[in-house]
């Protein structure tokens, strides 16, 4: 199973300590850190525009639509009018939502008032979303029907066929031919898979196994994200493959597009969204592709397991009873893998697998990285309909969740932080001075009034040490930071001088380990 | 002057810091690890003995729950 | 347009049909992206356009009577449950109506519109009501038994402003923002032998049906009630004193 590289015990440690988790980025915070040059760029394209326009908050979404046919600025004390009394808090998170992702930006209205005026390439682009205008971004007007035509079904196999060919891969399962050398490249640079030291093949890692349960179009999206970021390096240009890519979300499935007119990074771009299987092209040379489901609205996976309304979405396949039995009703490798995760299997037939959740079962899962959220979110996802058709609320056994849930806490009866202990204050004064500016700085972890302790976390123990020092360099003439960072020695050829200077100075402040280096010349004081 | 430590703050339930306690007087792990005891919830230990800590309680969760399921083999 | 997972069905009715605009009965158009518009809006556009031609163009006759709305609210209605029938179990549905209409008050229809509001109130469908000329009480009840919203558009041509502004946003957010307030509703009931708005009337005990003048027989239900002869005054018991 995955193993967390436990080396060292201060690997270890740290690994217990800090345990990484799959992080996945939706559109805003993506967006935020793009440079605003970018941003601009993107929003000469209206698919962009209506792309972002769905992904902002519920509010920002009935401001941006009012002001969308306003010409002039609109007094900011206006647009907070706009907002219920008690939402206020909403309204300036909104406020600071459009601002950074530079839809709107701050004008002065003739008055002298504050106002604000919607971005003028986004307003122009989100009206010709809405109502017409400007020009297609592919030709497919001068397109003749296709006499080889796919249909929906064949697209959702293909697609399907291909995202598992990376899923398998990821798996470890043999059973699927390899994918691409590119592919890997991509999945080691998410950190999904890693290179085992000892032969060097590549081996799934804590966030692959997260990565594994998401659903379907989160996996995409959060996959395509990476694919971005390495996307400079091959030399293409990140601001056109982001159009496209935005562009494609919002095409009609069973259409087919053409490809003349694109350049030629934009064809590179479109043979790997090929071998991920977001879009379906008969040859490499085909004048035509068709976008598959993966590819279409990829930005809206965000709300957490929002199901499609499509009267084909994938069917639930699994039933979990109370005794901790799961039946899958499945034939695909990949599935019964997943389900091997954090089940024991115990029998498999043509068309069902039968496994058992058990203790040993979850506690490998969990030690593997996946978080008992990620179990239940999977299980729920591909719940069999004639669950659901019961009662809706207890679709799942709620013994079953809560055991799973209660065998995580189980493993986080802990809670460690590394920290520095400070004890034995000589006064309550300083105490409280250092408590205060412990908080301040956000690193005070735990304190106690009456024992006169606590306890700081390390790195504002570090940055306390670096302030100390840089304090009695200045104050004492003959007190230097030499060699290492965290000691101070003393010029004074006088050393019990010295000795009372740091004396003197050293119950106001922190020093741990204090060692005169007596065999040298000058005294130490180490930090 | 202050007494400066590094170390691990480690935050539980009463119940389990009483067994570290325990784990640590009857020098389970090989030497005492405790540097101080904080509070009912709180206690601050020597930052090496983390690993064998965990597997100490491991053992412990293990012994405490009993399978719901016995194989029919 | 908000949420990529949101369906829409447009309807349109006069005095004789009700029918649907979109989703057009028959194949949908095939249409290529001629501009930078979404192409679902592009469909929507275009289908429109074209079914409202056609249910103007066929329309001859000269004869006007009041416009089907309540039928075309209960045809909505259908489509509703249909939609909630044959979607995957587990999800969840909210569903909202506006309707956007010109014609008057018509009491004719009362008994269908209550029927079709209490309905929509028993499914969780919201009715939202924009009338553009005269002022709609029936609808109005509508409004408030569902908690959706009523306005009265004072000038025609910012019509599309107060759509945007008031009717776009969903039920949970129209709670955040600050939009026109429930106006007082007249819930005065008609009758149900003239059709005609009564303060005070007769209701029957067995069914509720409201008349404005006595009469032995219920129509509804048919219940015979008895003439109510003048009141006996029942004399006092003498209290026996011990």
């Amino acid at each position: 199973m995955a193993d967390n590289g436990i080396g060292t015990s201060h690997q270890a440690n740290t690994a217990l300590i800090q345990a990484s988790n799959l992080e996945c980025k939706n559109l805003y915070d993506y967006l935020r850190t793009r440079p605003s040059t970018l941003l601009d760029r993107l929003y000469n394209h209206p698919a962009i525009c209506l792309a972002v326009y769905r992904e902002l908050p519920e509010i920002a979404r009935q401001y941006v639509i009012r002001i969308l046919f306003v010409e002039q600025p609109v007094p900011q004390a206006v647009v907070a009018s706009w907002c219920h009394q008690s939402y206020s808090k909403e309204h300036t998170h909104v406020c600071q939502v459009l601002s950074d992702l530079f839809v709107w930006h701050e004008a002065p209205i003739p008055g002298g008032l504050p106002g604000w005026i919607l971005n003028s390439t986004f307003k122009r682009n989100l009206k010709t979303a809405l109502l017409g205008g400007g020009k297609p971004w592919s030709m497919s007007s001068a397109l003749e029907a296709d006499n080889k035509a796919r249909d929906v079904s064949f697209l959702d196999g293909y697609s399907a066929e291909r995202w598992e060919c990376v899923l398998h891969y990821m798996v470890g399962s043999q059973q699927q031919e390899g994918i691409s050398a590119d592919a890997v490249r991509i999945l080691l640079h998410a950190g999904l898979m890693k290179r085992d030291e000892d032969d060097g093949s590549p081996v799934i890692t804590r966030q692959g196994f997260q990565f594994l349960l998401l659903d379907r179009q989160a996996q995409v999206w959060h996959f395509l994200l990476q694919y971005l970021d390495t996307v400079e390096q091959r030399g293409l240009d990140l601001g056109e493959c982001l159009t496209f890519l935005f562009q494609l979300s919002f095409s009609t499935l069973g259409k087919d597009y053409s490809t003349e007119g694109m350049s030629q990074g934009l064809l590179i771009f479109l043979q790997h969204l090929r071998e991920f299987g977001l879009v379906y092209q008969r040859k490499r040379k085909a004048g035509r592709f068709y976008p598959t489901r993966l590819a279409l609205n990829i930005t809206c996976s965000q709300n957490k397991g929002v199901p499609v309304l499509e009267e084909d979405a994938p069917k639930g396949y699994i039933i979990v009873e109370t005794n901790y039995r799961v039946y899958a009703y499945t034939d695909s490798n990949l599935q019964v893998a997943l389900l091997g995760l954090f089940t024991e299997l115990l029998y498999r037939f043509p068309n069902v697998v039968v496994g058992i959740i058990t203790r040993e079962s979850v506690r490998q899962a969990l030690r593997g990285g996946i978080t008992s959220e990620q179990i239940i979110g999977y299980l729920k996802q591909h719940i069999h309909s004639q669950m659901l058709s019961g009662d809706n609320k207890n679709a799942l056994p709620p013994t079953v969740l809560d055991q799973i849930k209660l065998w995580e806490l189980e493993r986080n009866r802990l809670i460690y932080s590394e920290g520095v202990l400070y004890s034995q204050f000589l006064s309550q004064a300083d105490f409280n001075a250092l408590k205060q500016y412990a908080q301040q700085t956000g690193c005070l972890i735990w304190s106690n009034k009456e024992k006169r302790t606590m306890v700081v976390n390390k790195t504002g123990h570090d940055d306390r040490k670096k302030l100390e020092i840089e304090e009695c360099v200045k104050i004492y003439p003959n007190i230097y930071n030499r060699n290492l960072p965290n000691e101070i020695w003393c010029d004074d050829a006088d050393h019990e001088h010295c000795i009372e200077a740091f004396q003197r100075f050293c119950p106001r402040h922190f020093i741990i380990d204090m060692m005169f280096v007596k065999s040298t010349t000058w005294p130490v004081c180490q930090f | 002057m202050v007494n400066v430590m590094k170390g691990i703050l480690v935050k539980c339930d009463p119940a389990m810091k009483q067994f570290l306690l325990h784990l640590d007087e009857t020098l389970k792990l090989g030497r005492k690890f405790i540097i101080q005891d904080l509070d009912d919830s709180h206690l601050f230990i020597s930052s090496d003995i983390l690993e064998s800590l965990q597997t100490k309680i491991d053992d412990l969760m293990d012994q405490i729950s009993f399978p719901m399921n016995e194989k029919d083999k | 347009m908000q949420k990529a997972q949101n369906k829409l069905a447009i309807m349109a009715c006069h005095s004789k049909i009700s029918k649907f605009v979109y989703p057009g009965p028959g194949k949908p158009l095939d249409i290529r992206q001629v501009d930078g518009q979404y192409e679902v809006f592009t469909l929507v556009e275009k289908t429109v356009k074209q079914n409202l031609m056609k249910i103007l163009t066929t329309e001859t006759s000269t004869v006007y009577t009041e416009s089907l709305l309540a039928g075309t609210i209960a045809m909505a209605l259908c489509y509703i449950a249909r939609i909630l029938r044959t979607k995957t179990p587990g999800l969840k549905i909210n569903s909202r109506i506006l309707t956007v209409t010109g014609s008057g008050d018509s009491a004719s229809q009362y008994m269908n519109y209550m029927n079709v509001f209490f309905t929509a109130q028993k499914q969780n469908v919201v009715i939202d009501v924009c009338a553009l000329d005269q002022h709609l009480s029936l609808l109005q009840q509508g409004c408030d038994i569902t908690n959706g919203l009523y306005l009265r558009i004072p000038q025609i041509q910012g019509l599309l402003q107060y759509l945007l502004w008031v009717f776009l946003p969903e039920p949970p957010v129209r709670q955040k923002l600050v939009l026109p307030p429930p106006v007082k509703v007249d819930y005065r009931a008609a009758c149900f032998c003239h059709r005609e708005l009564i303060d005070v009337g007769y209701v029957c005990s067995v069914c509720l049906s409201i008349f404005c003048k006595f009469s032995p027989i219920c129509t509804t239900c048919h219940t015979v009630f008895k003439i109510p002869g003048p009141l006996t005054v029942k004399s006092k018991k003498k209290k026996i004193k011990l």
